[in-house]
């Protein structure tokens, strides 16, 4: 009974540290290239340690290059249009989940068709699209299109997510007196928070992270921080793989503190008034 | 207006304003010839574009290749995320911690993910040449093998995604209800029926919908064969990025774009029969 414990914990362990290698070692080699000379990351054999750290991938980045600007309109364009495919998508899926109506399972695949189209494919009639409007190198223009590519994904995830919650534990509350919204609100949004912060990191990082059509749609002043990269990822004397790992840093790091602090506060916020 | 249809109204009309409009200009365009270097050129040309493509072996390849790569990285991806968010379902020390450190690929800019896995495999000072040579292999020089670039292109995707398909399936094994465990647990029931009988089922909606959007994102793979392989292997996203970026014929990728939503929408309904029918 007790080495059977002991033998258990073992092999739990021993798979953790698996997936933490497969994750983090990747990253600690993006840490090491950022903190190599250019120089120094062309020597052979690699080093696991930069034998001079330097910081002046960071500097580049963001003095000499300025990206600052860049990864504020990121932020901008991943924030507003995780908001709207949000704020669209919990909607639709909640009455897709609730309520059995004409034609629910067409408006449904309609929906899911729009996840076809390839952004190569679309970009050259969006751009024409865009001049067309005067929406040409806008926040705006990208958060529209960045939401509407997302909300398949919201709303048929999402869907999943209130299938799952017995119809039994709303009918009870409504019997009580609440209203649907307020049942929704009350009990059903608090019920489903892991999934619904789950898929507000997907959908934040999908857009943060888009290259194709932001580097068609954008030319400076709502040009984000992937099209920024990938016009340096190339200098006369080769691949930037410092500067690259920098400025990959320099976009991940506010990320994580935003995951990590909406994810407490996220819970704490649904969670509170629920029922369990 | 009853609520249901007012939500789906909003919802459709501002995914057609935004994505359906560019997409029926583009098909309309796929039957003339519009190549933007000669912008004064805009001539009717009928099905010209599609004969084009069809005659195109190039084509064909690309969808084999497509068709490869979505396959075996899928397969990878829902196999492993399964495990992972299962894995991490559990009760133990540190997997709060865990939890977050499994979502972080996700957050890595894609361009990111390619340029490290790039720098990973590179020929003069690469970490995976250093472990071969150790091993008395020698430097493989995996960018220019078409097979073992292939195989890194799939080893960056589900380095990248196989987080998502954990992360969803995780947080929908943790929303699920507790009372069918405790009934099982009173029943005494091993691990494994408990899984294939409880788990499983309850599950099957997520596992659907993940494997369909996965397949579909799969299918438009793009950044890791334009940075790695050099286009040894070409996708169809590869394909359509040289018919348009490249040779700017609008026209013809029109007509791609058509053909391709259409396998994906032949493909997807096919899926979702699969998925509607077994749905509880």
């Amino acid at each position: 009974m007790e080495w059977q414990k002991v033998f258990k914990n073992v092999i739990n362990s021993l798979i953790n540290i698996i997936i933490l290698v497969w994750i983090l070692f990747p990253l600690y080699w993006l840490v090491n290239m950022s903190l190599k000379s250019f120089g120094e990351l062309r020597t052979w054999p690699p080093t696991f340690f930069p034998m001079q750290p330097t910081f002046v991938n960071y500097i580049d980045a963001l003095i000499t290059l300025n990206a600052l600007p860049y990864l504020i309109n990121t932020f901008i364009v991943a924030a507003g249009s995780t908001a709207l495919a949000l704020g669209l998508s919990l909607p639709m899926a909640y009455i897709a989940s609730r309520f059995e109506f004409r034609g629910k399972w067409d408006i449904l695949f309609t929906i899911l068709t729009f996840r076809f189209l390839p952004p190569a494919a679309i970009v050259i009639p969006l751009y024409m699209f865009a001049r067309t409007l005067g929406l040409f190198d806008t926040h705006t223009l990208l958060i529209m299109i960045y939401s509407a590519i997302n909300i398949p994904i919201g709303t048929w995830v999402l869907m999943s997510y209130f299938d799952e919650i017995p119809k039994e534990i709303e009918e009870a509350y409504m019997l009580d007196g609440y209203s649907r919204l307020k049942t929704f609100l009350k009990i059903t949004l608090p019920l489903s928070k892991t999934g619904i912060i789950a898929i507000f990191m997907i959908l934040f990082a999908l857009s943060y992270g888009e290259y194709l059509l932001a580097g068609m749609l954008t030319t400076s002043a709502a040009k984000t921080f992937p099209v920024f990269m990938g016009e340096r990822w190339e200098s006369p004397r080769g691949i930037e793989y410092g500067l690259l790992s920098a400025a990959a840093i320099i976009a991940l790091i506010p990320l994580i503190i935003i995951f990590v602090s909406v994810r407490k506060h996220l819970v704490r916020g649904l969670t509170f008034g629920a029922v369990r | 207006m009853r609520i249901e249809y007012l939500v789906s109204t909003i919802v459709l009309l501002f995914l057609y304003s935004w994505l359906f409009f560019p997409f029926i200009y583009s098909i309309y365009i796929s039957f003339f010839e519009y190549v933007l270097t000669r912008p004064d050129v805009f001539r009717f040309v009928g099905i010209k574009n599609y004969v084009q493509l069809f005659n195109d072996h190039m084509f064909y390849t690309s969808l084999t290749i497509t068709f490869t790569y979505a396959v075996i990285a899928l397969t990878i991806e829902f196999l492993l995320g399964l495990g992972i968010a299962l894995f991490l379902s559990k009760d133990m020390y540190g997997v709060g911690i865990m939890r977050i450190v499994v979502g972080i690929p996700i957050l890595l800019v894609p361009a990111a993910t390619t340029i490290l896995w790039k720098a990973l495999s590179s020929k003069t000072y690469g970490i995976f040449d250093l472990i071969t040579s150790y091993l008395g292999l020698g430097s493989l020089g995996w960018w220019d093998d078409p097979v073992l670039s292939s195989i890194l292109v799939i080893l960056v995707d589900v380095w990248q995604w196989t987080p998502f398909v954990a992360i969803v399936l995780l947080a929908a094994i943790l929303g699920l209800p507790k009372e069918p465990y405790e009934a099982a647990k009173v029943d005494g029931l091993s691990t494994y029926t408990v899984f294939t009988k409880i788990t499983l089922p309850m599950l099957r909606p997520t596992i659907m919908i993940i494997l369909i959007l996965r397949f579909l994102d799969l299918l438009k793979l793009l950044e890791p064969v334009l940075l790695i392989t050099k286009g040894s292997y070409p996708t169809l996203s590869m394909y359509v990025w040289r018919y348009v970026f490249k040779s700017l014929n609008i026209g013809f990728g029109g007509a791609f774009s058509t053909i391709y939503w259409l396998i994906a929408w032949i493909l997807a309904t096919i899926l979702l029969r699969i998925f509607l029918k077994y749905r509880i």
